[in-house]
């Protein structure tokens, strides 16, 4: 199982995907109008926290697994919120026909 | 690609690429189990969640003209700092790597996972469960369907 | 197998509510609307039981468990004992709030169950010491809430309040865990103690930036979830939309949580934050912004429960300048604090409630009259707003006391001098409800004069009241208690 022939993979490289997913997440997550794309994006910052905590896991603590342990529980959470989130979409739609969040907007900050 | 997509379905096929991208890094960081769970739970249920959630909405067909607010700039700027300190910040600091190198890694065979996972993390997986079982409710309660005459939906509980 | 039956005598408290929550659930599925009448009983009486149970068997058996991640000791035993005496207060309202809710009505079983989840959540989260159990029990706090301020489900606002506290909330989780991924790659660690322990030996806080950056974004988490200003878009919204009730659920027992969480974070894991220059201004900035912006805002509003969300924003801020310094006295400041904040909110929101049902409106025009049709439950809804500007002879006095004098301990007499001009124009507010209840006519119904009050809810808010004034008139015993109570594993 040799993955790296020529370059050696480096916790840097992993923690910098890392970031860029984040970035990518959190800029979705400021833009976008759809709230499902919203959810997307946060999504992928989720699997940002991921990468690194599997990166640290590995580099770190390779016997303890305690980063793994930590991701497992991140999965967790995101299936749980994801599922909440839906069903918040859900009974917004049935009322008002869009899930456009700039147009949710009774009440006003 | 997932944030730029105009079309709404099209930006969550691009979520399961790179959700799978991720769970490849997750096999070459030795955590196979971790990467099936990935493949499993994010690309077979949530994303798929997702899925339906988009077909149960009736999202528009077709491209959206204008998928974005007005805050391009701003979000645009944020997301660039914030990366951008990142990688500096992680080029420059030694972090205390024990291991060198992946390849010297060994895989986490299931059983030591569930070893880990069940002797030191059990507190956390009973609350993980009554998280799952909260959210679960939670989204019934929140889903279902209101008949607003209430005779209708007595019928249902007092059987 | 042996270990794990006594590890089980620690968290006894949290299984005797979720015993009672799953009791809860199943009985309302399989008896159904029959049985809707005995359930806040019956969540009154679990969390009864397993209040006498924290101090039966916790109170004096203090120890760390399950891998060190689950602490007893006096600092949880407090907060426990805490969260559950007002979340009993809290059930009581319930019982007569949702007697006015159609679908709060048709779903009290599930109600009911996840208010009990955020209590296990708020309890846990107080005695957790990993980041594991950090992130997990703010979970099961926050998920239940977002349901909850969505329950009434043909109100558009309160869906509307409880989309927006969910993508806020989702994305502060989302920020909050990254944070702690690099606080766990700076450390290797995950246990608090272990945490600290590797900040000391090696030096972290000065140098090691992927630490600092990890704290910082955890605290942006942190921040989203107690409404701390520069992150606080969510709390008006949710507050004016969500269920007056929930609202409550949310500025209380939540809010409580979170700062639970953020002391286990900051005192224990990250104990030596001070020695970081940006860590301490990230926090001073927060705590600037809070009372600024929470006080400033809150000045135009008409909307009740509106105003009360800029309100307890600034009350985070005034929390929040008791963070900005470690030793022991802040940290009982900042208790002190919290004590009076959650008595004298219940307090005022109850108050609330009972008006919001008689008149069912929300504003603070509903007030109007009720200083002569109701004399006494005005009299304490005054304690509690004079309390919450700080003026002396209530609670939040030696509250906001207390954690100004932390700060000028500090060096931060700037800030404070910032805090105490920003509560004299609180008054300003605050007072204005008070003369809406003394000097303004109430213009609607004439029936609706007299706000109905039971006279359990109007023995609580005495109780409240009483509370709220003998922590000034008796502050020696508070002290002494807040004292014990921030002592650490």
């Amino acid at each position: 199982m040799q993955f790296s022939a020529g370059l050696e993979l480096k916790l840097e490289y992993f923690l910098a995907i890392a970031a860029v997913l984040f970035g990518i997440g959190t800029y979705g997550v400021l833009t976008r109008r759809h709230v499902v794309h919203i959810l997307l994006s946060i999504e992928l910052m989720l699997n940002a926290v991921l990468i690194n905590l599997i990166a640290f896991s590995a580099f770190l603590t390779p016997e303890k697994l305690t980063g793994q342990m930590f991701a497992v529980f991140v999965i967790v959470v995101a299936a749980s919120e994801v599922g909440v989130g839906l069903a918040i979409i859900l009974s917004i739609y049935r009322k008002r026909k869009t899930v456009d969040v700039d147009k949710i907007n009774i009440l006003k900050g | 690609m997932v944030i730029t997509a105009k079309h709404i379905l099209h930006s969550s096929f691009y979520l399961i690429a790179s959700l799978l991208c991720v769970a490849m890094f997750f096999i070459m960081l030795r955590a196979e189990y971790l990467a099936a769970v990935q493949i499993l739970v994010y690309i077979g249920s949530i994303v798929v969640l997702i899925i339906f959630a988009l077909m149960l909405t009736r999202t528009k067909v077709g491209d959206e003209t204008n998928i974005s607010n007005n805050q391009k700039i701003f979000a645009a700027f944020t997301a660039m700092i914030l990366f951008v300190c990142l990688t500096i910040v992680f080029f420059n600091i030694n972090l205390e790597v024990k291991v060198e190198s992946i390849s010297k890694v060994s895989i986490v065979s299931v059983k030591q996972f569930a070893e880990v996972l069940f002797s030191a993390y059990t507190l956390p997986f009973e609350i993980a469960s009554l998280l799952l079982l909260a959210a679960l409710v939670g989204s019934v309660v929140l889903a279902m369907k209101e008949k607003t005459e209430e005779n209708n939906d007595n019928k249902k509980f007092t059987k | 197998m042996s270990i794990m039956s006594i590890n089980i005598v620690y968290i006894i408290p949290e299984l005797i509510i979720a015993f009672f929550a799953l009791l809860i659930l199943l009985l309302s599925v399989f008896i159904g609307k029959k049985f809707d009448i005995a359930l806040a009983p019956i969540s009154v009486f679990g969390i009864f039981i397993s209040l006498v149970s924290v101090f039966v068997f916790n109170f004096y058996n203090k120890s760390s468990v399950f891998n060190n991640s689950f602490v007893v000791d006096n600092f949880s035993n407090f907060f426990r004992i805490f969260i559950l005496t007002s979340s009993l207060i809290f059930i009581v309202f319930t019982f007569s709030y949702s007697k006015g809710s159609i679908y709060i009505k048709r779903h009290l079983g599930e109600f009911y169950f996840l208010i009990l989840m955020v209590i296990i959540g708020a309890m846990l989260m107080s005695a957790s010491c990993d980041l594991i159990m950090l992130f997990i029990s703010l979970e099961l706090v926050s998920i239940p809430s977002y349901i909850l301020a969505g329950y009434e489900k043909m109100n558009e606002k309160s869906e509307e309040a409880s989309l927006k506290y969910f993508i806020l909330g989702v994305l502060a989780t989302a920020i909050l865990v990254y944070g702690f991924s690099l606080v766990y790659g700076a450390t290797g660690e995950i246990n608090l103690k272990e945490i600290a322990r590797a900040i000391i030996n090696r030096n972290l806080l000065e140098n090691n930036y992927v630490l600092i950056i990890g704290v910082i974004l955890s605290l942006v988490g942190f921040a989203f979830k107690i409404g701390a200003a520069p992150f606080h878009w969510w709390a008006p919204d949710t507050y004016e939309g969500a269920p007056t009730i929930i609202t409550t659920l949310i500025t209380t027992i939540v809010k409580i949580a979170a700062f639970a969480g953020l002391i286990r974070f900051l005192y224990v894991g990250i104990s030596g934050f001070k020695n970081s220059i940006w860590i301490v201004l990230f926090l001073v900035l927060l705590s600037l912004l809070s009372v600024i912006i929470g006080n400033l805002m809150a000045l135009p509003q008409k909307n009740f429960k509106r105003l009360m969300a800029y309100s307890s924003i600034a009350h985070a801020g005034y929390i929040l300048i008791g963070f900005s310094s470690a030793n022991t006295d802040a940290q009982f400041a900042i208790f002190i604090y919290l004590l009076a904040y959650i008595a004298m909110n219940l307090g005022a929101f109850s108050v609330a409630m009972l008006v919001e049902k008689t008149r069912h409106s929300e504003e603070i025009k509903a007030f109007a009259g009720i200083g002569y049709t109701n004399p006494f439950i005005s009299i304490c809804m005054i304690i509690f707003l004079i309390s919450m500007v700080g003026l002396p002879p209530f609670a939040g006095f030696l509250g906001k006391l207390l954690v100004f004098k932390a700060g000028v301990e500090n060096n931060l007499t700037w800030l404070v001098i910032i805090g105490v001009i920003t509560s004299v124009i609180s008054l300003w507010y605050y007072v204005n409800i008070i003369k809406h209840m003394y000097f303004v006519r109430y213009e609607g119904d004439s029936s609706l004069l007299k706000i109905k009050a039971s006279k359990l809810s109007v023995f609580l808010i005495t109780i409240l009241a009483i509370f709220t004034i003998s922590m000034v008139i008796i502050p020696s015993v508070f002290i002494l208690v807040s004292r014990n109570a921030v002592v650490f594993f």
